[in-house]
């Protein structure tokens, strides 16, 4: 639901979230030192399976967004990271598209990058439980913002799209829950099993 | 430290996968890649109906051209509209204008249902472009060709990373699931499954980071000091004028039409 495709939002819109999207992968980039690059890269290929999974949900099933996670263990290098998923998806699988490439990043990462780096240090101070209780809250508020964003990309695009940005916000909530909790558990999980994997936000 | 072309089933798209007598094939990936952004730019900025379905023809002869899996491109192409549908419906019964239908409080609107087809045939356009042009390239071939193009070379090895070993976590993660529900594991909507997901997202973010350790190592070894030699790119030939020349052509031709009528 966070893949905006080709075709449906303004030339101002695409502009500047092309423009926001260059901004913040150069720093993300920067952050990134040329030796950790295979690390980043292959945590950035494990994030992009998981994302990939249809996690069945009583009758329906979701995609995560990942976007609290990400943020949590990548840091900045979160827009870099997402930069090239949503680029390999779209050509890939046809999910997004080129022109929306920017905004798209923007939406998903720019909201993981905040709240990431913000609850990253309290997480890895805090007992595995506590941890949990951050990075679901942080997770659930990442899915929140994404879901503010995309409708608000909408409906700068053109006043017709408000009713359907309203609604789609509302089709955000079961995601936000369901993220919390598994974002809230994966931590805790983490916390026990590989702390060192928190240890390293860029 | 070999970044081969990763075979994945579900992701190619081509039957004749980028064989080497398709003329696509024998194209540079940087004429390819531009290309593609051009006319999906195009598709995008198109304002009349006429300019619109002009540029979905043009686009399905690229795509035959390419020769696609058309069921295969039917299948993405019904997905993409999955997340249109709440625009689709609420923009004919939303947006102001003559009303076509009328059920109670309910009226289609033409400017809205207009609105909404336009939608549709953009979107499609973008689509079908892109896998024509792009689905159909190989994933390393693409970083290659965005190298050299200008885009740094640390996002290009941040890519051909991703193209390696997300095939990999996606196998490992289906290893994880079927372990799961060997176990009885039935996903429900509760407290439970969560926690039985957030392990799995727990443990798959496990995996990569010692995969992600063990090839740092291994890399270390052999002396990376944090750049691979992109392959040096060969210049442009005939075929890649010939067809960027064309399809600027057309390009051109749809986007007079889409301002004349």
């Amino acid at each position: 639901m966070a893949h905006i495709p080709d075709g449906v939002l303004s030339f101002p819109v695409l502009v500047g979230g092309g423009a926001l999207a260059v901004g913040a992968i150069a720093l993300g980039l920067k952050k990134i030192g040329d030796e950790d690059i295979p690390r980043t890269a292959i945590l950035s290929a494990g994030f992009f399976a998981l994302s990939l999974f249809a996690l069945p949900v009583g009758p329906s099933s979701v995609h995560l967004l990942l976007g609290g996670l990400m943020g949590i263990v990548l840091g900045t290098a979160i827009f870099p990271a997402v930069c090239v998923a949503l680029l390999l998806q779209a050509v890939m699988f046809g999910f997004g598209g080129l022109t929306t490439l920017g905004v798209n990043i923007i939406n998903i990462a720019l909201p993981g990058a905040l709240i990431g780096s913000l609850v990253a240090p309290m997480i890895q101070r805090a007992t595995p439980a506590r941890a949990a209780v951050i990075a679901g809250v942080a997770s659930a508020l990442c899915v929140a913002l994404t879901g503010l964003m995309v409708a608000a990309s909408l409906a700068l695009s053109s006043a017709d799209y408000m009713l359907s940005a309203r609604v789609m916000i509302a089709s955000y909530i079961p995601l936000m829950l369901i993220e919390g909790f598994v974002g809230g558990f994966c931590i805790s999980f983490v916390k026990r099993v590989k702390p060192e994997l928190l240890a390293g936000a860029a | 430290m070999v970044i081969g072309p990763q075979k994945d089933q579900a992701m190619s798209l081509v039957r004749a996968t980028d064989t080497h007598e398709h003329f696509l094939a024998r194209l540079d990936p940087r004429s390819r890649i531009v290309g593609a952004v051009l006319a999906v730019l195009a598709s995008v900025a198109m304002t009349s109906l006429s300019g619109q379905m002009a540029m979905v023809v043009a686009a399905l002869a690229l795509a035959a051209i390419a020769d696609v899996d058309w069921r295969a491109m039917l299948h993405r192409l019904a997905h993409v509209e999955g997340f249109m549908i709440v625009l689709l419906i609420l923009l004919p019964l939303t947006m102001p204008g003559r009303a076509l239908v009328s059920l109670g409080p309910l009226a289609l609107s033409d400017t809205g249902l207009m609105r909404a087809v336009s939608i549709v045939l953009k979107v499609n356009a973008a689509v079908i472009t892109t896998m024509a042009l792009l689905a159909t390239l190989e994933p390393v071939r693409l970083g290659r060709g965005l190298a050299s193009l200008g885009v740094p070379a640390r996002l290009v090895h941040l890519l051909l990373f991703l193209v390696r070993y997300q095939s990999l976590f996606r196998e490992e993660g289906a290893r994880l699931m079927e372990a799961m529900r060997a176990r009885g594991f039935k996903p429900r909507v509760n407290l439970r499954t969560f926690r039985a997901y957030g392990n799995f997202t727990g443990m798959l973010l496990v995996r990569s980071m010692e995969r992600a350790e063990r090839v740092e190592e291994s890399m270390r070894c052999r002396g990376f000091s944090g750049k691979f030699p992109l392959r040096a790119t060969r210049p442009l030939g005939a075929l890649d004028f010939a067809f960027s020349l064309l399809l600027a052509l057309v390009l051109v031709g749809i986007i007079l039409l889409d301002r004349i009528a």
